[in-house]
């Protein structure tokens, strides 16, 4: 573990060495090998953050103590003088049981991903260039998790942007990857808007946008200098804005309404891709944020509030879209908004750990679906739409099974990873507030309902599968993706595909057990206790304790609190896996048995199909109302600067020309060089005039 | 040594000018004007290694020693100095221009007359880099006016279809706008008995009336803000830089509208704006105006169908940010030092990505035989290495981290944070967001969708003249971005003493009244 603390700036940067030897590379050299850099790389770097994470674990620890790292890479941007405050943002990581469970993450379902997509991308023409944008995400994404200041936390967040715009923009000769791509950039960009002002504001508050300083303790960071309620004088009023500034950012990164119009048409990307940055990594990022940046958040109950209910609103907002939409990865990506948005509440209901909890499951069982969905569509040529399928359990034996098992743990299915993670933010949100948390019970209905709709439709019931003549997400046009005909002799369940999507389904059904409400081979609650000791949460706990007195007790694992009891309550175990079990019955009835009787409810409610069918009508909302308008202006504003800025400044040109148009009769030239004569001619002038 | 380096660094490239307007074929002058603007290059190395040792170096000021180039009766002398600021711009210059050379293309080169392309372009180098070092107002405004010859006739000749309605109203235009920088440069130096620079600022903010001053630094600042230029007094930018031949598109848009920047820096915001008697109605409109120009600019670029028109109004957009945190820097309670450390490293950013966008694109119509967004889309699948360079240059420009323009936009925008409120930091970080949809928006038409071409296009990728003069913008830019701190610590003492109003401190720099006033 020392080595990996030691030389922590190597995992980053073993992954963009494997991103930099496959983009230069790829193309003449390393061609369909180009995944050997990136494997090497990303498996390098989970490794070390496999080690890190065991060796925090294992570390003998009192409690109340904080446990973290730091380590200085170099000086990165130092400005400003003594008298006014300098800008520091040294590029060094900050590493605490916060970072290193976010590091196992990344890293490990990061490398898995890595190898399912050698067998998912074969034969692509920008293969190469595909797992370049890879490493380079997952160097990224390292360094958001790892960076101990406010600009590496952006710059990681830049960076995995940047990666995700060229990753759904891959396949760029289709229009809608391309208008896909611009649009999760410029979306995320408006949220970059808030969180920039955010880091402005943290700056210029507390003088400094390290997370910690030198240390915890040494009231250097902005985070202890907030739990002191130390900001420069004259600016204490700004520091309430600072969460609301922040959140823009996380909102925009985490797809949560009313920037989450992006995550649905990012589908454009590869599956991997999908599976990877846009339901187990880079969309937890805002999630991250708000629980690093805890201390600023959790004492300011107005942008509590503010995030519960935007993550609320959000996650029910999206599973009712998610109820009607037919194509596979459109339906886990709205549930990805939906499941983001519990992890938000469970954020604003202070209970922190449960949303961690629930980013680690869900990267799992989120991970397994998108690579599951991506098996399916390698079967079927590329289709994705579930009426055009049926029934494909006995062609994709051994994916069903996998899609099996992530559906019932996305669907809180009991004893599965995702009913204990969502069970502990319903249950929190419920303690808060008995709507919230009956508007999340809700929302775990839908979302058992709509997934198994999702499972009944295209793996059960008579066999229909589609003959599609081409491959992945190109509808159209790319001639070196492979055909139909060697798409029949390839087995569409390779072992290289489906080692990764064991593990994760193992991971999809076990991963539960890190935090489960009694001890069960580990103690209860290891990873509240683990996360406890990170700076992060014992500041936050802090805040919150003097804020709001105890803790609710329902929240016995988050912000450092020991629990009160240890006996279980069993009753909102069983309200959430009933909730589950409705769903799923709901579907089975719906989907699998009489399929006919859904189309029949579906046209009674037909204008809520309608609106559900549209979804909402947002992105057309925003059209009519944001673009649209601000195009006009821009138009308006280049008629204005042609006609009335351009013709003003003719004016002040004729009158030099008039005096010119003596010149030119008098010299008989008229060539462009007479000004620069007369200019000449005009500064001897000039210097005689003074001269005399 | 690095004296003479700062002396050379001007008549080298106009002795080189000089002898590749006498060579008759045009590769021998491409191959001399390549060599002599490498050498210019190494100079400023030379001169780099001085002011690292010792912060400034300077010919011809030493008190008491005449200087050799001087005409004394009108107070002229070749006065050059280069400190932290200068020489930034002084090795963007010469780093830029080489760069330019290598990329000028057949459009240029096959032609007979293309050796004066070259001429001139060495004319440019010279006389910009005498504007940058220049500590004699004189000198510089010499310097300043005479860039817009080499560049007028670089649009004339080689220019697009309308290139003499562009080369009139650029030069009238800017002409006219330095034409009250001259006018209030005569007046300060009539107070001041001198056209040396320190003294000039020196007069301006200690011996002068408040409403010779409000005029004074109304007229420097009228002269700059066309320069660089800043809304309203833009009109002649975007019709420039779509008819100027792509090689002088970058010089002027990189390193011409750095003369309107550095101008404002070295001489109206001192001159003007520092002190006691600081002319806050003008500051309070110039703000205004950037503010207006970032999102006015950006609004405007989204609709050009023309891609260098969309980079000039970018440029528009994106120099205001850094004029405003200029102006940020002077406010009551302001991080100045940041401020201006931020609106120096934002020149630097702007100019090697912009050069560096203009020069791909530049790529990119000698190819296409267009420029229209609407005619070309998807030239990935043809030029994936010339595309890959666009997205970089592109992120360069909105400011991705780890790139320069990131360090110059967070800085710029944490000083006018520090300076004039969040209001204005929020209206001036829309910026972001705009430059974001009209950036992606170009690259997105030019590179990606369904691959479309004028019939007859040839669309290879880049070649190895390309790579030469890209490659190094992408180093430099990369370079800066990843490892700011020493280009900020090396002019952070040169920035905060601009700003930085004391009368005892610069006392050295009264008139010395026992000279023989030469102004009789």
């Amino acid at each position: 573990m020392n080595f990996v603390i030691e030389h922590s700036y190597l995992i980053p940067l073993l992954p963009l060495l494997g991103a930099l030897a496959a983009g230069l590379l790829g193309a003449k050299v390393l061609k369909h090998n180009s995944h050997w850099p990136i494997w090497i790389g990303v498996g390098a770097s989970a490794l070390m953050a496999i080690v890190l994470l065991v060796g925090m674990l294992t570390e003998h620890h009192e409690p109340g103590r904080m446990m973290y790292f730091m380590s200085h890479w170099f000086d990165w941007i130092v400005a400003g003088d003594e008298k006014t405050g300098i800008f520091n943002a040294a590029a060094g990581a900050f590493i605490d049981p916060l970072t290193a469970v976010m590091l196992a993450v990344v890293c490990g379902i990061g490398f898995l991903i890595t190898v399912f997509s050698k067998g998912y991308m074969h034969g692509e023409s920008g293969y190469f260039r595909f797992f370049a944008y890879l490493g380079l995400f997952i160097s990224a994404m390292t360094i958001l998790v790892m960076g101990d200041n406010l600009i590496m936390l952006y710059l990681g967040w830049e960076g995995v942007g940047l990666c995700s715009y060229l990753l759904i923009g891959y396949y760029y000769e289709k229009p809608a990857a391309r208008e896909a791509a611009k649009k999760a950039f410029i979306v995320n960009r408006i949220g970059d808007f808030g969180f920039a002002l955010g880091i402005l504001l943290t700056f210029y508050c507390f003088g400094t946008v390290s997370f910690f300083g030198t240390g915890p303790g040494s009231n250097t960071g902005f985070l202890e200098k907030a739990l002191h309620g130390i900001a420069n004088p004259g600016t204490e009023v700004y520091v309430f804005w600072i969460p609301f500034c922040l959140m823009l950012g996380a909102f925009g990164k985490s797809a949560q309404f009313p920037l989450s119009v992006w995550l649905p048409d990012a589908m454009e990307g590869p599956t991997p891709v999908s599976a990877l940055i846009h339901a187990a990594t880079m969309v937890t990022a805002g999630v991250y944020m708000i629980v690093r940046l805890g201390t600023l958040f959790v004492g300011n109950s107005n942008a509590m509030i503010t995030i519960a209910v935007i993550g609320a609103f959000t996650a029910i907002w999206a599973a009712t879209i998610a109820l009607r939409q037919s194509d596979l990865k459109k339906v886990f990506a709205y549930s990805t908004v939906s499941q983001l948005g519990f992890m938000f509440v469970g954020v604003a209901v202070l209970a922190p750990v449960a949303a961690v909890f629930h980013l680690i499951t869900h990267a799992f069982f989120k991970a397994l679906l998108f690579l599951s969905s991506g098996v399916v569509m390698h079967a079927t040529g590329g289709e994705l739409d579930m009426c055009k399928m049926s029934g494909l359990k006995r062609r994709l034996p051994k994916t069903r099974i996998l899609m099996l098992i992530g559906c019932l743990a996305l669907s809180g299915f009991p004893l599965l990873s995702g009913f204990w993670s969502k069970d502990e933010i319903v249950h929190a949100a419920g303690g808060k507030s008995l709507v919230l948390g009956a508007v999340m019970l809700f929302t775990s209905l839908l979302t058992a309902y709509y997934t198994f709709r999702l499972y009944f439709r295209v793996f059960e019931g008579p066999e229909k599968i589609p003959g599609g003549d081409h491959h992945h997400g190109l509808s159209q046009g790319d001639s070196e993706s492979h055909g139909p005909a060697a798409q029949a002799h390839h087995n569409p369940e390779p072992l290289s595909m489906m080692l990764p999507l064991a593990i994760l389904a193992i991971g999809a059904v076990f991963a539960g057990v890190i935090n489960l409400p009694f001890a069960a081979g580990v103690r209860e609650h290891a990873l509240g206790h683990f996360l406890q000791q990170s700076p992060s949460f014992a500041m936050a706990a802090r805040v919150a304790t003097a804020k709001y007195g105890t803790l609710t007790d329902t929240d016995k694992l988050g912000l450092g609190q020991e629990p009160t009891s240890h006996v279980v309550e069993v009753a909102p175990l069983v309200i959430g896996g009933g909730a589950a079990l409705i769903g799923i019955a709901l579907a089975f009835v719906l989907h699998l048995q009489n399929r006919a009787k859904a189309d029949e409810l579906a046209g009674r409610f037909g204008s809520v199909t309608r609106v559900l069918d549209a979804k909402y009508w947002v992105d057309e909302i925003y059209q009519a109302l944001i673009v649209e308008p601000a195009r006009a202006l821009g138009r308006l504003f280049w008629w204005f600067d042609r006609v009335i800025v351009g013709g003003a400044s003719f004016m002040i040109g004729v009158i030099p020309q008039i005096g010119g148009a003596a010149l030119k009769f008098s010299t008989q030239r008229g060539y462009l060089q007479g000004y620069a004569v007369s200019m000449l001619a005009c500064l001897v002038l000039i210097l005689l005039w003074m001269f005399m | 040594m690095a004296e003479m380096a700062l002396l050379l660094l001007i008549l080298f490239p106009f002795a080189g000018a000089i002898f590749a307007a006498s060579m008759k074929v045009a590769q021998v002058a491409r191959v001399w004007t390549l060599l002599i603007s490498f050498l210019t290059f190494a100079l400023a190395l030379v001169v780099a290694g001085g002011v690292m040792d010792k912060s400034v170096v300077t010919w011809g000021t030493t008190p008491g020693v005449a200087n050799p180039l001087a005409i004394s009766d009108i107070g002229l002398a070749a006065r050059l100095s280069c400190d932290g600021i200068s020489i930034w711009l002084v090795l963007l210059t010469t780093f830029i221009v080489p760069l330019v050379v290598v990329s000028v293309g057949p459009a240029i080169n096959d032609r007979a007359d293309a050796r004066w392309f070259y001429t001139w372009v060495l004319v440019l180098l010279g006389s910009l880099l005498g504007a940058f070092i220049a500590a004699d107002g004189l000198l510089f405004y010499f310097f300043f006016e005479l860039t817009l010859v080499p560049s007028l006739f670089m649009i004339a000749i080689w220019g697009g279809a309308d290139r003499r309605a562009a080369a009139g109203r650029f030069f009238i235009y800017t002409f006219a706008g330095s034409i009250f920088l001259l006018i209030g440069l005569i007046y300060l130096a009539a107070q001041a008995n001198s056209f040396e620079m320190s003294r000039l600022i020196w007069v301006a903010q200690n011996d002068i009336t408040s409403t010779e001053r409000w005029w004074i630094g109304l007229a420097f600042l009228v002269g700059f803000l066309i320069k660089t230029p800043v809304f309203p007094l833009h009109s002649w930018q975007p019709l420039t830089y779509a008819e100027s031949p792509s090689p002088a598109a970058a010089l002027i848009a990189a390193l011409m509208s750095k003369l309107g920047t550095y101008g404002l820096l070295r001489l109206a915001i001192p001159i003007g704006f520092v002190g006691p008697t600081n002319n806050g109605a003008i500051s309070q409109t110039v703000i205004v105006l950037c503010l207006i120009g970032i999102v006015y600019g950006g609004l405007i670029a989204w609709v050009q169908k023309d891609a260098v028109r969309l980079i000039a109004y970018s440029s528009l957009s994106h120099l205001a940010l850094c004029v405003l945190a200029m102006f940020a820097a002077l406010a009551n309670n302001a991080s100045t030092t940041l401020s201006l450390q931020g609106a120096v490293m934002y020149m630097i950013a702007h100019g090697l990505s912009t050069a560096a966008l203009l020069l791909v694109i530049g790529a990119i119509y000698a190819r296409a035989g267009t420029r229209n967004l609407t005619e070309i889309s998807g030239l990935f699948a043809k030029m994936p290495v010339l595309s890959t360079l666009l997205v970089i240059f592109t992120m360069a420009s909105i400011g991705l981290p780890i790139t320069s323009g990131f360090v110059g936009e967070i800085l710029s925008l944490q000083g006018v944070l520090n300076g004039l409120g969040f209001g204005v930091a929020a209206i001036a970080a829309l910026g972001m967001i705009l430059g974001a949809i009209y950036m992606l928006h170009m690259v997105a038409s030019i590179g990606f969708g369904p691959l479309k071409a004028p019939a007859g296009a040839v669309l290879t990728d880049a070649t190895d003249r390309e790579m030469a003069a890209l490659l190094p913008l992408v180093a430099a830019v990369l370079a800066l971005g990843i490892m700011p701190t020493p280009v900020l610590e090396s002019f952070k003492d040169e920035v905060a003493a601009i700003a930085h109003w004391s009368p005892t401190v610069l006392e050295d720099n009264r008139p010395q009244q026992t000279e023989e006033p030469y102004w009789q």
